[in-house]
């Protein structure tokens, strides 16, 4: 009895390791395989699967929560925490913004590398003078981390510049110069862009407003700041999220879940009033208002799927958007054009794509073309 | 037998305290089962070397996909590496050392600081336990440290690193109450290699979601079996784990996009609510991996979880879901409260100990939070979620007190019948779970009724 059970727990052993030796082979066959899948007809989504699969980018920035997603998710209900999170050696309290970098700081990077330092104003720019200087065509690039060059060494490989340098090269006569001023600061949610762009930007008279939109403004995290700021029981400054937060009945003493969950049914409305606002800003200080819809290298088709609705709310407030969305489609593997792995920021690979993807599309949409690059401008024309 | 006590879905049952007693075995009885437990140890070149190549198969299989952090992969090859010597060391070696790894590797997985204080509170919480003062008196001091640490997990106002709450919670607010309760029932004293051992669990460091392991089953199952088939299942649970956490990946992305206000149809708000149930693949893989981990060195731990989503009743969702927990208060809720009031009647008996046992579970789940995010807080959805379930499970129970089940029915119709009582409750559930989800009532409101508003 005693070996039969003996002999029967052995066949158990070896029928279990086989079947995990299986298993394990199936699931690293499955990874080698993901490519080639890709290229087979009809191969794409199960090769977008399997790539989700492998990603771990996604559990950075998933779009939704459970119960257990919540747990280590909280921000908590403690002030000084909350506004130290934001705050470093390079950045400064600001009652309105929460945050913003210290102008003349030596290093904003928080890595090892080349020094990225802020201009007079504090953004990751050259120094600007205030009066704008003859022949020169303004653009205030307004953005987050993305439009930043976030990663980026030196930062100059950021589409904005290479952007700039593009519009520079290819201005016929050499009359004027394109001027592109980035405004743009890493975690910046539309909110805290419309203070930029109301507050910072008007001084430089600038002929183009350019709100480069990332996921970051339009999908879950969109009310990040607005969270901060009700948290810590900070003025609102703007008529339109007092509104909204007295709609959605927000008290500091609710835990971010909380918030979030409340202002949620105000993301589109927030989203149109605060595009209306910059846009009515921009055409006070008679400058043109222009929105280009930029991609982040998330895992498969999460890009499109966030912006869904956007470019529909956009064409409602006719604004006129350059949408960059399908900058990195039809790339089988978006990791090579990543910061890093897990870090869905474009490289200089990438930011240079998208400034290829911007370049060209300007040149089919001559109302955005003339916006940015003016009447005169060689490209623009057909 | 209780309804919500289950007989047939975990592997060890969670004994009676009358039977606990007796346990406590004679010095011949324990040598027994050492020189039996000494056997199972009995290595074999052959099985040795087709385990290490499985688990070199996972470790690559982990980088391939990603799997958790580089903390992770640091850990799980470092578990490897020490399954590889453990396997080989004398019997009497193997538990020191696997506890010494545990604590060394305590060190390179979470801030020194931490991990310092982590030990220094576990062999205080052991001293004191094992001092010479009644057993109500050092549980009252070991309350009262745990008093202070709440205070400062709470107000910050302790001079300890913000990250030992976190790691300090998860390692001793639940499995410290279950010790206690048998140590009250234990006539030995606490011994210092079983209690780092069950305290100090390497994987504890880095998953602070931790299953709620007994440490009786823990002591029971060393080495119950021979090791090969102990450390197979195990790598089994670890591949079943792995498989649940790259499921979850594409559960996320599929749940993606279903922002509250982007629910506009019946359709995205049925697929949405499954989604969302379906996200605790995540817990449930991480505790397939970590019990699976634990098998490696010996510990015979039961399953987890088991087919939770296939339940066909709520009593058996309870029962399927998170094992440990439901043993967890049986043990410490459900059998106190049944067998002092089992002599009024068998139905209320078990009615109100299962209200006493959703009861505590509502309170620890936001003890739970308390200690991982160092805020308390007590939500209209959590309390309606835990109130819901506990009258689904009385319902279910008194419905089997009346309507003894048959078993094993394969005919075409008792197939269909399972059928939709599967579908039914996973419905349910799913509904329910959705509420747990939302963070407030009016939210789960919204997300419930946001549709109709464009149908």
């Amino acid at each position: 009895m005693l070996s039969r059970n003996g002999s029967n727990a052995t066949e158990a052993f070896w029928r279990s390791a086989a079947l995990t030796g299986i298993t394990l082979v199936f699931l690293v066959g499955l990874q080698a395989a993901a490519p080639r899948i890709y290229r087979l007809p009809g191969g794409r989504y199960p090769a977008m699967m399997v790539e989700l699969m492998g990603s771990r980018a996604l559990l950075f920035n998933p779009g939704v929560n459970g119960y257990y997603e919540h747990i280590f998710n909280a921000e908590g209900r403690d002030i000084d925490r909350r506004r130290s999170k934001w705050l470093s050696a390079t950045r400064i309290y600001d009652s309105f913004r929460v945050y913003r970098p210290k102008p003349n700081a030596k290093n904003l990077s928080e890595w090892q590398g080349p020094a990225i330092p802020t201009n007079n104003f504090g953004y990751v720019d050259r120094n600007w003078s205030i009066q704008k200087p003859e022949g020169v065509r303004r653009l205030a690039l307004l953005g987050d981390s993305v439009t930043e060059g976030f990663g980026l060494h030196p930062p100059t490989q950021r589409f904005g510049n290479l952007l700039e340098n593009q519009l520079n090269a290819a201005y016929l006569g050499g009359a004027q110069r394109i001027e592109v001023m980035n405004f743009s600061v890493a975690g910046y949610r539309l909110s805290q862009l419309l203070d930029v762009a109301t507050e910072d930007v008007p001084r430089f008279q600038p002929d183009t407003y350019v709100l480069a939109l990332t996921e970051l403004s339009i999908f879950r995290g969109w009310d990040a700041h607005l969270v901060d700021l009700i948290a810590l029981n900070s003025d609102l400054k703007y008529g339109i999220f007092r509104r909204i937060a007295a709609q959605a009945h927000t008290a500091p003493q609710d835990d971010d879940n909380t918030l979030h969950a409340k202002l949620a049914p105000f993301r589109m409305i927030a989203l149109k009033e605060m595009l209306m606002q910059m846009k009515s800003n921009a055409e006070q200080h008679h400058a043109q208002f222009v929105v280009l819809l930029v991609p982040s290298l998330e895992d498969a088709d999460l890009i499109h799927r966030r912006f869904e609705g956007i470019s529909t709310l956009l064409q409602s407030l006719d604004i006129t958007t350059v949408d960059l969305l399908d900058t990195f489609d039809g790339v089988p593997d978006v990791v090579p054009l990543r910061n890093s792995r897990e870090d869905v920021h474009p490289n200089a690979l990438g930011h240079a794509m998208i400034a290829r993807n911007l370049y060209a599309k300007l040149r089919v949409q001559p109302k955005a073309c003339v916006a940015l690059a003016g009447q005169n401008a060689g490209i623009c024309k057909p | 037998m209780p309804g919500i006590v289950s007989k047939t879905t975990v592997d060890t049952p969670v004994s009676l305290p009358a039977e606990r007693h007796s346990t406590v075995g004679a010095s011949s009885g324990r040598i027994a089962a050492r020189v039996s437990r000494e056997r199972n140890a009995t290595p074999s070149l052959r099985k040795f070397v087709t385990i290490m190549a499985q688990l070199l198969g996972l470790l690559f299989v982990f980088h391939q996909y990603h799997l958790e952090t580089p903390e992770f992969v640091l850990m799980s090859v470092g578990i490897v590496a020490a399954f590889a010597v453990h396997y080989w060391l004398p019997f009497r070696f193997k538990e020191g050392f696997w506890v010494a790894v545990s604590i060394v590797g305590s060190f390179c997985l979470v801030e020194f600081r931490v991990a310092s204080w982590v030990l220094a509170f576990g062999l205080l919480f052991f001293l004191i336990l094992r001092g010479s003062a009644s057993y109500r008196l050092r549980v009252l001091v070991v309350a009262a440290i745990f008093a202070v640490l709440a205070y400062g997990c709470a107000s910050r106002k302790l001079h300890l690193p913000v990250a030992f709450y976190p790691v300090f919670g998860a390692i001793f607010m639940f499995r410290l109450i279950g010790y206690l309760y048998d140590f009250a029932h234990s006539k030995t004293p606490p011994r210092l290699l079983p209690y780092l051992s069950y305290f100090f669990l390497l994987p504890n460091f880095y998953f602070l979601l931790f299953p709620v392991i007994d440490f009786p089953t823990m002591r029971r199952t060393y080495y119950q079996r021979d090791i090969h088939e102990i450390a197979q299942q195990g790598i089994r649970w670890i591949g079943r784990g792995t498989v649940q956490l790259l499921l979850y990946r594409l559960v996320l992305y599929f749940n993606d996009p279903y922002l509250p206000d982007r629910v506009n149809s019946l359709g995205a708000l049925l697929t949405t609510m499954v989604l969302t149930f379906l996200l605790y693949l995540n817990v449930s893989g991480t505790f397939h991996l970590i019990v699976g981990l634990c098998h490696l060195f010996g510990y015979d731990l039961p399953d987890t979880h088991r087919r939770y989503y296939l339940a066909n009743s709520f009593l058996d969702f309870w029962r399927r879901i998170n094992i440990y927990w439901k043993d967890f208060m049986v043990k410490i809720v459900y059998f106190p409260v049944y067998f002092k009031l089992r002599r009024k009647g068998e139905a209320r008996a078990q009615v109100v100990a299962t209200i006493a046992v959703f009861l505590v579970t509502w309170a620890l789940h936001s003890y739970q939070l308390f200690w991982l995010q160092g805020t308390f807080s007590v939500t209209w959805p959590d309390t309606i979620f835990w109130g819901g379930i506990g009258i689904l499970v009385i319902a279910n129970t008194l419905y089997d007190l009346r309507h003894p089940r048959r078993r094993g029915d394969l005919s075409w119709t008792g197939r269909a019948v399972n059928s939709v009582k599967v579908l039914g409750t996973f419905a349910v559930i799913t509904t329910l779970w959705s509420l747990w989800s939302s963070p407030t009532l009016t939210s789960w409101i919204y997300l419930l009724t946001h549709w109709t508003h464009h149908a």
